[in-house]
């Protein structure tokens, strides 16, 4: 699912902050400054996110044609994450466990021995396997400030909040009935009001 | 307090605004005037769940919210937390799942897109989106002008309540309170100096409630 076609199930942002002065050039530099990059083997780190080209995910070069649609900016969020299978990871770590005992000549690993084996059992593995990837599109109105994601997970929007701060200097903030009444000209009384309205409990017969 | 309590303190507004929506679907018989749009229809249909604190109602079928089992869940002082909602304008038919506590659309039906060269087939169904959160906004707009006004308690809350607990509801007199709420953004409301009625049948005092 996605902008593109598919199911259309989306979170929508408005975009807060000041845009900057020439934002096509800018926003392509700084999107290729957080482009996505493919996670190593080598590396600690479990997951990596960021931006590649909303029609090819292993597309992470970004010029103005990939990312421009008029007055959209399209982009892709990528998460790459490494996930080795639990039962896999036990029967090789199992194994590199009792080949270390035996070249020490040892019963029982320590605590830090055991840290330093699950490291080097996880790299080897790594190297077999590629990290499974995730694509989000985004798709960003630059117009009116809106901003839609297609996913719903609250925890994937922080880290997409995170990143599209880092990348833009600019503020997410989700839509909510609260948002949604800011957004259609209320005054600064009504606003206030609205700040204060209480639950009203329908289910009374009488006030 | 800051944004983030306002926008988790007022999820329930979410709530009430579907309430009024399933409320003016039911006695206006799903036809609704959009300011900007003209007559649409709306309805609620498929599924719909209602929920108070941990206890939630799931209901699914052709016209869930018309069921006594849906009146009597408002009855026990349950919300709805989600519902499809149906909404056509002309020959357009957008049909969509509602998330009451986000205003997230998901699942949502457009039209169909004839376009079908992939640029745009992007712009097609990114105008038909904008067009549908339009209308919803319009509709929202006009739920938050009743709900910060005075009508609100006097002639809107009465009149859902009546509905709720399946008594008559005097649908004239409710369109003409309806109608005396002020749009959005006028300068005059206040809670000292309420503006005059539109009509002069409908309740006085079509102030904000502060």
């Amino acid at each position: 699912m996605g902008a593109f076609n598919g199911s259309i199930s989306f979170a929508k942002f408005y975009v807060r902050g000041e845009l900057p002065e020439g934002l096509r050039d800018g926003f392509i530099e700084r999107i290729n400054l957080r482009a996505f990059r493919p996670l190593a083997a080598e590396e600690d780190a479990e997951q990596r996110d960021g931006w590649c080209s909303i029609e090819n995910p292993l597309d992470c070069a970004l010029d103005h044609g990939k990312a421009f649609f008029n007055a959209y900016l399209n982009l892709g969020y990528r998460v790459d994450r490494w996930q080795i299978p639990g039962p896999l990871f036990k029967a090789h770590f199992a194994e590199a466990e009792r080949a270390h005992l035996a070249k020490n000549g040892r019963e029982k690993l320590g605590k830090r021995e055991k840290e330093e084996l699950k490291t080097t059992v996880s790299r080897a593995l790594r190297r077999q396997l590629i990290p499974v990837m995730k694509v989000i599109d985004l798709s960003w109105n630059l117009d009116t400030g809106v901003v839609r994601f297609w996913n719903q997970s609250a925890k994937v929007h922080e880290a997409l909040e995170e990143l599209f701060t880092d990348t833009f200097q600019l503020e997410l903030v989700p839509e909510s009935p609260y948002t949604a009444a800011a957004e259609i000209g209320l005054s600064a009384a009504e606003l206030r009001a609205f700040e204060a309205i209480k639950p009203t409990p329908f289910h009374l017969v009488h006030a | 307090m800051n944004l983030a309590d306002l926008i988790e303190k007022r999820r329930h507004v979410g709530r009430e605004f579907l309430v009024w929506l399933w409320f003016e679907s039911e006695i206006f018989e799903g036809r609704f005037e959009v300011p900007g749009f003209g007559p649409c229809e709306l309805w609620l249909e498929g599924q719909m769940s209602l929920t108070l604190d941990k206890e939630q109602s799931r209901l699914k079928g052709a016209a869930p919210s018309a069921t006594a089992e849906a009146h009597e869940a408002l009855r026990q002082g349950k919300l709805p937390a989600q519902a499809r909602v149906r909404l056509t304008r002309g020959e357009l038919a957008f049909a969509f799942l509602f998330t009451a506590d986000t205003l997230a659309l998901s699942a949502v039906k457009i039209p169909d897109v004839v376009k079908d060269e992939s640029d745009e087939r992007f712009y097609e169904r990114m105008y038909l989106v904008e067009d549908l959160e339009r209308m919803l906004g319009a509709l929202y707009s006009r739920f938050v002008a009743l709900r910060l006004c005075t009508v609100w308690d006097s002639a809107v809350v009465p009149a859902i309540r009546a509905w709720v607990h399946d008594q008559t509801v005097d649908v004239a007199a409710y369109q003409r309170a309806r109608a005396s709420a002020l749009p959005i953004g006028y300068a005059g409301r206040s809670k000292t100096t309420p503006p005059p009625a539109l009509d002069a049948d409908a309740p006085r005092g079509a102030a904000l409630v502060a």
